[in-house]
């Protein structure tokens, strides 16, 4: 699948209230993929595929490589929003605090390691649905 | 957790490239939605499953009827994220996106509609995934005995 979506970011124009409503969203976006990822490695590794598919088991340990690594980022990728949720926390009760000075590099980060993450996780489960849907009968 | 989309935008007008970008963003998701809820129709109707015998049926059926419903609901939103980019398109022209409330206001209801659409698919899909490890559960108590 080509996504043909281009990172672009939006935060220098948004408020603190609105960088840590945009934390909860992906907070709660990383919770369902959780469930997900859970879920299609259950699936994979359990249905019964018809065995004489050529390179059937190599492909299916290939789709569990690619969701394993999926997990792992999706750890990192919500320690990150704890981390970044804490300094813009802390950052926004300071008296001296400067929206004008904040530097917003760390959040641009993680939200473009978002937005890529969320573009490999569709381009992965895209492969797995193309090459499983006809060995389900 | 839930997070609900803030009807205001916390009180700022977003820009022009920020409203193009949604309208992006929105029609990709749907696409991709569509073409998950294929896959999900496909599996649930996998001699697999078996219905019957797993107890079921009342269940899938429901699942099926919610994608088929769901289905009709993306490809009425993407006729109005379209028809929205067109009046984008018309107002960049005469430069008049962000004084135009009446654009802004819809963009804002399209935003709360979409947001409760995927909302939905995913309670859809957990329902599925639900009903499906139900199925691979009892499938493998079966080989056990």
């Amino acid at each position: 699948m080509k996504s043909g979506l281009k990172y672009t970011t939006f935060s220098s124009e948004k408020s603190i209230n609105e960088l840590l409503f945009n934390i909860s969203i992906w907070n709660s976006e990383f919770e369902f993929i959780e469930i997900e990822l859970s879920f299609l490695k259950h699936l994979i590794k359990t249905y019964p595929f018809q065995v004489s598919i050529p390179n059937l088991f190599e492909r299916l340990q290939l789709f569990i490589l690619d969701l394993d690594n999926l997990e792992e980022d999706q750890v990192s990728i919500i320690q990150n929003l704890s981390i970044q949720k804490n300094q813009l926390k802390n950052k926004s009760i300071k008296e001296d605090f400067n929206y004008d000075t904040f530097n917003l590099k760390d959040y641009d980060n993680l939200t473009e390691e978002i937005f890529n993450y969320l573009v490999e996780y569709k381009k992965i489960k895209i492969k797995i649905y193309q090459y499983i849907n006809g060995l389900i009968k | 957790m839930k997070t609900k989309i803030k009807k205001d935008w916390f009180n700022r007008v977003k820009s022009i490239q920020e409203l193009h970008n949604d309208s992006i963003l929105w029609i990709s998701e749907i696409n991709f939605i569509n073409d998950e809820m294929r896959f999900l129709e496909h599996l649930l109707s996998a001699k697999y499953i078996d219905c019957l015998s797993s107890g079921l049926t009342k269940k899938i059926e429901i699942s099926v009827e919610k994608i088929t419903d769901e289905k009709k609901v993306g490809k009425a939103l993407l006729q109005l994220i379209l028809k929205q980019e067109n009046v984008l398109s018309n107002l960049i022209e005469t430069n008049s996106v962000t004084c135009n409330k009446n654009f802004l206001e819809t963009h804002k209801k399209l935003e709360i509609e979409i947001d409760n659409y995927v909302k939905k698919y995913k309670r859809i899909k957990k329902q599925i995934f639900n009903i499906i490890e139900k199925v691979m559960k009892k499938k493998e108590q079966k080989k056990l005995l």
